[in-house]
C-alpha cells in the first residue's frame, strides 16, 4: 500500500488551483496532522510513533509539503506538566477546544485551618495564698463623747475583791436584811459572825 | 465609834451556833446592849461566806464587793475606823 507521505511526485505538489490541491493533498494533510499530534501529545522527536510498514524509519515530511506553503509552524517547546494546544496548519479542519490551561493548584498551597479556641485553665488557690485580709473597723469619730465604760462585775466568791454572795436574813427585831437591796441603794454593809458562849 | 457611821454603814450580827435561838441571841443583844440588828443561825450565810472562825468580820461595799475580811480576834477602834472610812470612800 502506498504511503501517504511517500512517493509523492511533484507534478503533484505542484498542480495549481486550491480544489485540485485538496483533493490531492487530503492524505497528506491527514498523515502529516496525526504526525504532529503526535509529537505534540508524546513530546518527542519525529519517529518515535511506530506504524505498521514503517517501525524502523522515522516519518519525514514530504518535500512538497515544504514548497507548497509557509514553513510548517514549530511547536513551542515543551514544559513538564504543561498542555501544549495542537498546532493549527493552514487548511487543517478546526480542532477542538483546547481544554483549559490552568495549571493545578500546588501542593504548597496552606490550607486555612481554623485554630482550636484556647481554653485557659483554671487557677486554683495554693496552698501558700495568703489568707484574706480582714479591714480593721474604723475609728470612731472625734469628738463625740464615748459612754461611760461600766467594768464587769468581779467574780463571785468570800474573798477579798470579789463579789459578795447573795443573802436574805431575819433579824430578831423582824427587820428582813437583803444584799440585792442594799445593792440597789448603794448601802455598804458589815457582817459579824459571832457566838453567845 | 459605830454611831459615828451608823447612818452611812449598816452593820448586822449573825448567829454561828445552830443551837442558839432567836431569844437566846436576843438577850445577849440585850444584856450587851448592841444598838445594832441581831440574826440568829443561818447555815448558808455561813456556807457561801466560808465562814470558819468565830467573831468573823467581812465587810461589803455598795457595789457588793468584799473589802475587808477577818477571822477570830478583835479589831481595834484605828482598824475599824480604817474598814469603815473604806466602805464610805467608794
Amino acid at each position: 500500500m502506498k504511503h501517504p507521505l511517500k512517493n509523492i511526485g511533484q507534478s503533484e505538489m505542484q498542480s495549481p488551483g486550491r480544489a485540485g490541491r485538496r483533493a490531492a493533498d487530503l492524505p497528506l494533510l491527514t498523515g502529516a496532522l496525526a504526525a504532529v499530534a503526535v509529537i505534540v501529545m508524546t513530546g518527542c522527536a519525529p519517529g518515535a510513533s511506530p506504524t505498521a510498514s514503517n517501525a524502523s524509519a522515522p516519518p519525514t515530511l514530504p518535500p512538497a509539503a515544504t514548497a507548497v506553503s509557509a514553513p510548517m509552524p514549530t511547536a513551542t517547546p515543551m514544559t513538564p506538566g504543561a498542555i501544549q494546544p495542537p498546532v493549527l496548519l493552514p487548511g487543517s479542519p478546526t480542532p477542538p477546544p483546547v481544554l483549559s490551561t490552568v495549571p493545578p493548584p500546588t501542593v504548597d498551597a496552606p490550607i486555612p485551618v481554623t485554630p482550636p479556641p484556647t481554653v485557659e485553665p483554671t487557677v486554683r488557690p495554693t496552698v501558700d495564698a495568703p489568707p484574706p485580709t480582714v479591714e480593721p473597723p474604723p475609728p470612731p469619730p472625734i469628738n463625740v463623747p464615748t459612754p461611760d465604760v461600766v467594768p464587769p462585775a468581779p467574780p463571785t466568791g468570800h474573798r477579798v475583791g470579789q463579789s459578795a454572795p447573795d443573802f436574805e436574813v431575819t433579824t430578831v427585831d423582824g427587820v428582813t436584811v437583803s444584799l440585792t437591796d442594799l445593792k440597789q441603794v448603794n448601802q455598804p454593809i458589815v457582817l459579824y459572825f459571832f457566838a453567845t458562849w | 465609834m459605830y454611831p459615828d457611821y451608823a447612818d452611812r454603814v449598816l452593820f448586822i450580827g449573825i448567829g454561828q451556833d445552830p443551837s442558839e435561838s432567836a431569844r437566846d441571841v436576843r438577850e445577849y443583844a440585850e444584856d450587851n446592849g448592841y444598838p445594832w440588828g441581831m440574826a440568829p443561825y443561818d447555815g448558808s450565810v455561813i456556807l457561801d461566806y466560808r465562814v470558819i472562825q468565830q467573831s468573823s468580820k467581812v465587810a461589803v461595799n455598795g457595789a457588793g464587793v468584799i473589802t475587808f475580811r477577818d477571822g477570830y480576834g478583835k479589831l481595834s477602834t484605828g482598824e475599824w475606823r480604817d474598814v469603815f472610812e473604806e466602805l464610805i470612800g467608794e
